[in-house]
C-alpha cells in the first residue's frame, strides 16, 4: 500500500509537522509506503512528485485551510480531514482512509 | 530563541486564557513584544479558528503578530491541568513569531519541537525533568542540534 498526503494548518507552525509525524508513523507501522508534503511556514517541503501520486493507492489530506495543488489529486482516491484528527488520533484517520479505500477500489 | 526565565515550572493556574495572559506578560518583561493586548488577541484569533490542544495533555497557543519583536518559545508546565477547550491541558508551548523576518531556522527549530511532541518519550521528559535549568538545557540541546 502507497500513501501520500499533504498536511497544513491555518498558521502553518506547529499542527502541520505533528499531523505529518504521526500519518507517517501510523502508515509506517501497518507497514506501507508512505510520504507527506507539508505546506505550512517553511512553505511546501517534501513536495509529492507527479510519480509519487501516480504510484500512490490513497491519499490523505489533513488539512484545515486551502492547500496548493489539490487538483493533483482529482483522479484519486483521497480521505480528506481536518487537521486536528492526524494530530490527535491518527490511527482513526488512517482506518477511515482504508474503509474509503475499500469502498472505492 | 528559548528564553529560560520563560521556562514556568509547575504553576498554579485556573483557565486558558490566564495561562495565556501570564505568558503574555512575562514576555513582555523579557522585552520580546512590544504590546500585551495585540499579541494577546493573535493568540486567541488563532485560539478561535482551531483551538491548539492536541490531546497529549498539551497545547501549544502561538500567535504572529506585529508585537512580536523576536520569535520566541516559552514552555509552561502546570501543577494541576487547566480545561482547554474540550480536554485538559499540563503541558504548554506559547510561541510567539513576527509578521514579517520570521526567519527559516525559527520556523524550521518549531516545527522540530512540533514533531517531537507526538513522540511519548519526549513528553515524559517534559513531564519529569525538575527545574528550569534542566527543562531550558533540554530544548536548547533540540534547538542546537535543529533535530
Amino acid at each position: 500500500m502507497k500513501v501520500v498526503g499533504v498536511t497544513a494548518c491555518p498558521t502553518g507552525i506547529a499542527h502541520t509537522y505533528m499531523a505529518q509525524e504521526n500519518i507517517l508513523n501510523e502508515c509506517i507501522k501497518r507497514g506501507f509506503e508512505c510520504k507527506i508534503e507539508t505546506q505550512g511556514s517553511l512553505g511546501i517541503e517534501n513536495a509529492l512528485t507527479e510519480e509519487d501520486i501516480r504510484d500512490a493507492d490513497l491519499v490523505i489530506l489533513g488539512i484545515s485551510i486551502a492547500i496548493e495543488g489539490e487538483e493533483r489529486f482529482d483522479d484519486k482516491i483521497v480521505y480528506k480531514t481536518d487537521v486536528s484528527p492526524c494530530v490527535a488520533r491518527p490511527q482513526e484517520v488512517v482506518d477511515k482512509a482504508l474503509e474509503l479505500y475499500e469502498k472505492s477500489k | 530563541m528559548i528564553n529560560k526565565n520563560l521556562i514556568l515550572v509547575d504553576l498554579e493556574l485556573n483557565s486558558k486564557e490566564e495561562l495565556i495572559k501570564t505568558v503574555v506578560k512575562k514576555s513582555h518583561e523579557e522585552g520580546l513584544i512590544s504590546d500585551e493586548q495585540s499579541f494577546y488577541d493573535s493568540i486567541m484569533e488563532r485560539e478561535n479558528i482551531e483551538p491548539t490542544n492536541l490531546g497529549y495533555s498539551i497545547a501549544i497557543p502561538h500567535g504572529k503578530s506585529g508585537s512580536v519583536k523576536k520569535p520566541f518559545v516559552s514552555f509552561v508546565r502546570v501543577q494541576n491541568p487547566i480545561k482547554w477547550n474540550d480536554s485538559e491541558v499540563k503541558l504548554i508551548f506559547l510561541m510567539g513569531l513576527p509578521v514579517e523576518n520570521s526567519e527559516k531556522e525559527h520556523l524550521r527549530f518549531l516545527s522540530s519541537i512540533s514533531r517531537k511532541l507526538v513522540k511519548e518519550e519526549f513528553r515524559e521528559e517534559l513531564n519529569k525533568l525538575e527545574s528550569q535549568t534542566e527543562i531550558y538545557e533540554m530544548l536548547s540541546n533540540i534547538e542546537s542540534k535543529g533535530v
